[in-house]
C-alpha cells in the first residue's frame, strides 16, 4: 500500500518513480482510486469515477514501459478531467440536468493528447452546472451538489473548476484539468491551496469542451506545482485543425525541458498594490509576506497599476452576448428551468437582449484595451497581485453577496487571452489558502510559468495539504 | 428607458414562464445590463478602432486537414523525460 505522502507527490516527482520501475502506474490508480472512493463523495468532488477504464489505462502504461517505451513524464499518472470534456461513451454533463444522460463519440482533443502521453484518466471532475455562464448565487449550483474544500469542508473550492480544485488538494489524482472562461481556474486554485495555469488563447485546442463564450473559453492544468502545469501544458498546448481557434503551429507548441530555464532572463514583475479594493486580512498578511520574497528571486519588483477603461463592462457584454448564442435554444425552449441554481434559470434571459451594435462595441473595446496591456508588458515581464482578497467562503454564503466584488485584472486577463498563474503563498489564521498570481502578456506563457516556478523554488507553501482524516 | 424596454419585450415573449420575485431578478438584470452599456458607449473610440476578433477565412488548405495532423495525434509538442 502507498503512504499517503506519495498521493501528494508531484507529477515530476511521481515520474521519476514511474521511470525508473519503483513505482506501478497500476499501484499509484489503485491507491488514487481507492482514495477517490473514500474521500470523493464526501467532497463531491468527481461528477464520475472510472476505475475499470483508469485500470485498462495503467496496465496498458505498465506494459510499455516494462517494454521500454517510456513516453514521458505523464506516463502512467492518474489525472482527472473537468465534466465538460468529452470522453468517448461517457457521461459527460456539463454539471447540469439538462444534460446529464449526453454522452460523446470522441474524446476532446486535450483528452486524446493526455491520452496520447499515457496519462491515466480517473474520472470527471464535478463542476458549476456550464461553468456559471448563466449565473449562480450558490456553491450547490452543480447537478453534483457543493463541492466541499478539503481544507475546511464547510467552505467551498469556488467554481467553476470546483472537483478540478478539490481533487488536486486532497491528493485523489497526480493532477487535474480545468476550464477557465472568467476566474474559473484560478478561484479554485486559490481556495484549495493549489498551482493552476490558465493558458493564452488559442494555445489550447477546445474541441470537445464545452463551449460557453467563445472568444473567452480557456482550457489549462491544475497540480501541486507550477512545474507540473508547465509539464502539463507542454502536453496538451498545440494547434488544432479541428479547432481554428487555436494558434498557428509555431505558436501554440509548447516545450520544456527541466534542464533549461523556461526564460533566458531574470524577470520584471509589475506589483498591483491597490488591485483589490480591500482585503481579508489573513489574505493581506500573506500577500505582503509574498511580496516580500519577490525582489530576491526575480530581477525587477516595482509597483504598477492598471490602464484604466470600461474592461470589466467589455468583458460582461461579450460574455452576456456569447452565452445567449452557446445556450440560446436552452435559453428560449424554457428547459434552462431545468437548471438547479434560481439565478441559473433566470440569468440567461437578460443575455438575449444584447444588440449586435453593443457587442460590436464591447469587441473595440476589447482591442484598445489588447494595445494597452501590450504596452504595459514592455515594462515588465508578469504582473503579480494576490488572486483574490478573500480566502475560502462558507457553503451557505449567497455569493451574490459575497463574492461580488470588482475583479479588473480577471476581466482584462481573460478579455485579451493572457496567460496567468496562481500559486498558493500562504494561509489564514484559520488555515485557508491564500494565491498569488502571475499574468504575462499574449502569448509568454513561458514567463508565467517560470514567474510560479520561481516563486515556489524559494517557498513551501504548495508542499502543504490538507489533513482529510 | 431602454432598459425598461428591454424587460418589457422579454417579458412580452416569455413572461408567462417567471413568478413575481423572478420577474424582478430579471429587471435587475436589463438594469444592470444597461449600466455596463453606457459605460461602453460612453468610451472613446474612432471610427477606424475595429472590432478584437477578426473572421479567419477558411482557405483551401484548411479546407483539407489531411496534411495537418489529425486531432489526437501526438502533441506537437510533446513533453521531454525529466
Amino acid at each position: 500500500m502507498l503512504k499517503e505522502s506519495m498521493l501528494y507527490e508531484s507529477v515530476g516527482e511521481l515520474a521519476k518513480r514511474i521511470e525508473s520501475k519503483q513505482l506501478s502506474p497500476v499501484e499509484l490508480t489503485e491507491a488514487y482510486l481507492e482514495r477517490s472512493q473514500k474521500f470523493g463523495p464526501r467532497l463531491n468532488a468527481y461528477a464520475r469515477l472510472m476505475p475499470v477504464e483508469a485500470l485498462d489505462q495503467a496496465r496498458a502504461a505498465e506494459k510499455d514501459i516494462h517494454r521500454g517505451h517510456y513516453r514521458g513524464p505523464l506516463h502512467g499518472i492518474p489525472y482527472a478531467a473537468k465534466d465538460l470534456l468529452a470522453v468517448k461513451g461517457v457521461q459527460t454533463t456539463w454539471g447540469a440536468k439538462p444534460f446529464a444522460e449526453q454522452v460523446f463519440d470522441y474524446n476532446a482533443t486535450v483528452i486524446e493528447h493526455l491520452k496520447n502521453v499515457g496519462a491515466v484518466l480517473l474520472g470527471k471532475a464535478a463542476m458549476i452546472e456550464l461553468a456559471g455562464g448563466l449565473g449562480y448565487n450558490s456553491a450547490s449550483a452543480s447537478l453534483q451538489g457543493e463541492t466541499r474544500n478539503p481544507w475546511d469542508t464547510s467552505c467551498w473550492t469556488c467554481g467553476s473548476s470546483s472537483g478540478s480544485g478539490a481533487i488536486v488538494a486532497a491528493g485523489l489524482a497526480g493532477f487535474a484539468i480545468g476550464t477557465e472562461t472568467w476566474g474559473s481556474i484560478l478561484c479554485p486554485s486559490a481556495f484549495c491551496g493549489v498551482s493552476g495555469f490558465r493558458p493564452t488563447y488559442g494555445r489550447v485546442s477546445r474541441r470537445g469542451a464545452m463551449a460557453l463564450s467563445y472568444s473567452l473559453d480557456k482550457i489549462g492544468p491544475m497540480a501541486r506545482s507550477a512545474e507540473d502545469c508547465t509539464r502539463i501544458f507542454a502536453a496538451i498546448a498545440g494547434h488544432d485543425p479541428l479547432d481554428r481557434s487555436t494558434l498557428a503551429v509555431d505558436r501554440a507548441a509548447f516545450t520544456y525541458s527541466p534542464a533549461s530555464d523556461l526564460k533566458k532572463h531574470s524577470l520584471r514583475v509589475g506589483w498591483l498594490a491597490n488591485l483589490w479594493k480591500e482585503y481579508e486580512p489573513g489574505v493581506a498578511k500573506a500577500i505582503q509576506a509574498a511580496h516580500k520574497v519577490l525582489p530576491k528571486h526575480f530581477a525587477l519588483v516595482k509597483d504598477t497599476v492598471l490602464p484604466e477603461g470600461p474592461w470589466e463592462d467589455a468583458a460582461g457584454v461579450i460574455l452576456q452576448a456569447e452565452v445567449a448564442s452557446s445556450f440560446g435554444d436552452l435559453i428560449r425552449s424554457g428547459r434552462v428551468k431545468e437548471l438547479r441554481d434560481p439565478q441559473g434559470r433566470i440569468g440567461g434571459y437578460a443575455n438575449l437582449s444584447v444588440s449586435g451594435g453593443d457587442f460590436t462595441t464591447a469587441q473595440r473595446v476589447r482591442e484598445i484595451l489588447q494595445k494597452k496591456m501590450d504596452a504595459l508588458f514592455e515594462s515588465y515581464d508578469v504582473l503579480a497581485a494576490a488572486t483574490l482578497p478573500a480566502p475560502a467562503t462558507p457553503l451557505t454564503l449567497d455569493l451574490s453577496k459575497g463574492l461580488s466584488f470588482p475583479d479588473p485584472l480577471g476581466a482584462i486577463g481573460n478579455l485579451c487571452g493572457l496567460p496567468a498563474i496562481s500559486v498558493p503563498c500562504g494561509f489564514t489564521e484559520k488555515n485557508l489558502p491564500v494565491g498569488l498570481q502571475f499574468v504575462g502578456r499574449a502569448g509568454d506563457d513561458a514567463a508565467v510559468l517560470q514567474a510560479g516556478q520561481t516563486f515556489q523554488h524559494a517557498t513551501e507553501w504548495h508542499r502543504k495539504h490538507p489533513n482529510l482524516s | 428607458m431602454e432598459a425598461e424596454a428591454r424587460f418589457q419585450q422579454l417579458m412580452s415573449q416569455y413572461g408567462t414562464r417567471f413568478d413575481a420575485g423572478e420577474q424582478k431578478s430579471i429587471r435587475n438584470s436589463c438594469y444592470s445590463l444597461q449600466r455596463s452599456l453606457e459605460k461602453l458607449r460612453a468610451f472613446q473610440l474612432e471610427n477606424g478602432d475595429a472590432p478584437a476578433v477578426y473572421l479567419k477565412p477558411l482557405v483551401e488548405r484548411e479546407k483539407k486537414p489531411q496534411s495537418a495532423p489529425a486531432a489526437g495525434a501526438a502533441p506537437a509538442a510533446a513533453p521531454k523525460k525529466p
